[in-house]
């Protein structure tokens, strides 16, 4: 039965920080339509702290990294993306039993608690063009998928991957109505949304960390 | 019971000045901290995060309870993530205010001796006083 471990917890957030540092500069123009221009470089900045944390801390632990991650998150990231991804990230931590490794549907369920805590936070709904657009529907693929052996969560991963490309994409009919890009109404259509661009990446990391550590 | 205010913008000089104003309006005793981004002062330049916030209330931690007044979408964000990592809940509260008027409002109940639920009424009252007429 696939599970989750540190180093395939850490081997995430390192997929995730070398992609959103990729990404930077698209991340950085799409923010700069509709918002202030930093989402890339915000979290390229707090990504790169996160790594730092883990150097820092070779022993680690599973429920410690993710709060760890939390706490970088929220005190290096600036904006509602520091706040929402590192407060979601502390409940995380807290859906996570205290061992080694968790059950792959303790990691689903541990993502579940994730987007209940944005949502929590950020009251956003599906439709608001935010990273919500991307978690709320990816997360309750997961939760439906099969994930019995690794063929079957690699190719559950790789439909979550796709899910949320086309997720993202899709922001850009909506009218924001969250953030600054809400006082622009319908002007923000035709651009995507920054944050569902990374929570897109943040997938993207997910299929390719397990890819990483597979046999 | 003794009250503070924060003051919590996304610059460090807006949340100053709203302090500054506040302080020469309803007396320089009241336990007033401005928390925001500072460009001079880190890498985030203009912004807040909770780790401020934080920061901020600690600074308050002789008070009974915190008003908190912020200024733009994610300062209540990174408010309410702070609130709920220091477990203050009990002790702070988010007023829905203006945040100049609401500071003014809120300093003036609290420089005449008001409860905290007064001192939290009148910076939503804030939003009713008009300028012109």
């Amino acid at each position: 039965m696939p599970y989750m471990d540190d180093a395939t917890f850490r081997q995430l957030w390192r997929r995730f920080a070398a992609l959103v540092h990729e990404h930077k500069g698209e991340l950085n123009d799409l923010d700069a339509a509709i918002g202030d221009g930093d989402h890339g470089s915000n979290m390229d900045r707090g990504l790169a702290k996160v790594l730092d944390a883990f150097d820092a801390d070779p022993e680690g632990g599973l429920r410690s990294d993710a709060k760890l991650v939390g706490m970088t998150l929220m005190s290096t990231v600036g904006g509602a993306s520091g706040a929402l991804w590192g407060s979601a990230m502390l409940k995380f931590a807290a859906s996570l039993p205290d061992e080694p490794e968790v059950s792959w549907a303790g990691f689903v369920q541990a993502l579940a608690d994730f987007v209940a805590a944005l949502e929590t936070r950020g009251g956003a709904v599906v439709g608001d063009k935010t990273m919500m657009d991307v978690f709320i529907p990816v997360t309750e693929g997961l939760v439906a998928s099969s994930a019995e052996d690794q063929t079957a969560l690699t190719q559950a991963l790789e439909r979550a991957r796709e899910q949320a490309r086309q997720a993202s994409d899709a922001t850009s009919v909506l009218v924001a109505k969250r953030g600054r890009a809400a006082y622009l109404g319908e002007r923000s259509v035709g651009h995507v949304d920054p944050g569902s661009r990374s929570s897109a990446l943040w997938f993207q990391a997910l299929l390719e960390s397990q890819a990483a550590v597979s046999p | 019971m003794t009250i503070g205010l924060l003051i919590v913008s996304h610059s460090k000089r807006l949340a100053l000045g709203v302090v500054e104003l506040v302080q020469a309006l309803a007396g320089d005793e009241l336990a007033l901290v401005a928390v925001g981004g500072d460009v001079d002062a880190s890498a985030q330049g203009l912004g807040v995060n909770a780790a401020m916030v934080l920061e901020g209330l600690d600074q308050l931690n002789g008070v009974d309870a915190i008003g908190l007044i912020g200024d733009v979408g994610s300062s209540f964000l990174a408010a309410s993530a702070a609130i709920d990592l220091g477990d203050l809940g009990d002790r702070v509260q988010i007023i829905d205010a203006p945040m100049v008027e609401g500071a003014i409002a809120c300093a003036m109940a609290l420089a005449m001796g008001s409860s905290f639920s007064e001192v939290i009424e009148a910076g939503k009252h804030a939003w009713e006083v008009h300028k012109l007429g």
